[in-house]
């Protein structure tokens, strides 16, 4: 898993949702922030027109963890 | 002799006065205050009252633009509209004669949530070829009238309302001043904001119009992707255009779609969240009004001030988006 990736995402949720940092690691499961729907299309928004990544909400919603977004958007960056 | 530029030197408002709150709305359908509320920041809107059509908010609108701007006559009438009195023939020529405004060339500008933005840019270009010393901009809509009432996903969004401006040609140098646009357009997206008949597609079938198709209709994931990305992009590309550090914006004047695009599109750009003006928590997305009304009601509030750098930008059915920067004019908004 991308280290570089993982500070990315993890910094995009500390500063949209105003989250602590230091609770936030690849374990941490989506579900348990609370995060519905909406908040996945704005983190797919935000991961597409910052860091370049093309990820869909539907993408990001069949994913539990941050690990496992993390997984997700490397494999895409590989396969681009 | 220097290009003429567009200066906004006048602005009206006009809601009619019947507000419906989440809680009536979740009376009938299956939502509730809070999740309207935190999904789109919409806590009230507006909706005319039976009889009252788009021209009827435009007129009361358009009057109060003429007098902020204490003049009586214009050179050209635009009203931005998606819900038209008729499909045919336009609202503009009627609101322009009701305003007393003689035989001006009057048009209506069909672009949905983007129309307020592209009359503008059409306005100002009819300035700047000294085809119009003054232009008259109205975006209106009664977007009550194409919503299904049955629909939970527009009809807790979508509100009544008109906002007018009135444009003078001038100097780039002067408060108000348009100093540049950004507009665009994608068609293959057409699907994802659309009332399905009523049009000559429909017609083209020969068979009868079915009524669930007269409704207005919205993907709103797909939007809200659009949205954010277009907005961004070509409010970006116009601070660039006009030489605009991000950071010298005062104010972000967005279409007041929903809360969350406007301040994804602000953290895109790097507008702090506390610029982008607000006004859809008590009038909801009111399409080509949307952006007259919110600068209405931020000049009343004192949320814009004279010389304030003002960024507007709009995503809209088409698919469109356009954006606009000016230099905020001392004037009082009716």
């Amino acid at each position: 898993m991308s280290q570089q990736l993982l500070d990315c995402l993890i910094q995009m949720i500390v500063d949209k949702y105003g989250l602590d940092a230091a609770q936030l690691s690849p374990h941490t499961r989506f579900e348990d922030l609370e995060f519905d729907s909406l908040v996945m299309l704005e983190l797919a928004v935000a991961l597409e027109l910052r860091l370049g990544i093309p990820v869909s909400d539907e993408e990001l919603l069949s994913v539990e963890s941050i690990g496992e977004a993390v997984e997700l958007l490397d494999a895409k960056v590989v396969a681009a | 002799m220097s290009t003429p530029t567009a200066v906004l030197e006048g602005l009206g408002t006009a809601l009619p006065p019947r507000v419906v709150t989440n809680a009536e709305l979740a009376e009938r359908l299956d939502t509730s205050d809070e999740w309207i509320r935190t999904r789109t920041g919409i806590a009230e809107r507006r909706m005319v009252a039976p009889g009252v059509a788009t021209s009827d908010l435009a007129v009361e609108a358009g009057e109060r633009a003429l007098k902020s701007a204490d003049v009586h006559e214009v050179d050209l009438v635009v009203v931005a509209t998606t819900t038209p009195d008729h499909p045919c023939p336009a609202t503009a020529p009627d609101v322009a004669s009701r305003l007393g405004l003689g035989p001006v060339p009057a048009y209506d500008m069909a672009a949905v949530c983007s129309g307020f933005v592209y009359a503008l840019s059409g306005a100002a270009g009819a300035i700047a070829a000294r085809q119009a010393e003054r232009v008259l901009v109205i975006g209106a809509e009664t977007f009550s009238s194409i919503i299904s009432p049955e629909d939970r996903s527009t009809a807790v969004i979508f509100g009544d309302g008109a906002g007018a401006v009135v444009l003078r040609a001038g100097s780039a140098e002067e408060p108000g001043s348009l100093l540049g646009f950004d507009l665009g357009s994608d068609g293959a997206l057409a699907d994802l904001i659309k009332i399905p008949g009523g049009g000559s597609r429909q017609r083209a079938t020969g068979l009868p119009p079915d009524a669930d198709d007269s409704w207005f209709t919205m993907q709103g994931r797909p939007v809200f992707t659009n949205a954010v990305k277009r907005m961004a992009g070509s409010a970006g590309a116009l601070l660039q255009r006009v030489g605009w550090p991000v950071d010298s914006v005062d104010r972000f004047v967005g279409h007041q779609a929903n809360v969350r695009i406007l301040h994804a599109v602000a953290e895109q750009l790097g507008v702090p969240a506390d610029r982008a003006v607000i006004n859809l928590d008590k009038v909801g997305n009111t399409s080509a009004a949307s952006i007259p009304l919110a600068m209405g009601a931020a000049a009343a509030d004192g949320e814009l001030t004279p010389g304030d750098r003002v960024l507007i930008s709009a995503f809209g059915g088409g698919v469109t988006w356009g954006s606009a920067a000016l230099v905020w004019p001392d004037l009082t908004a009716l």
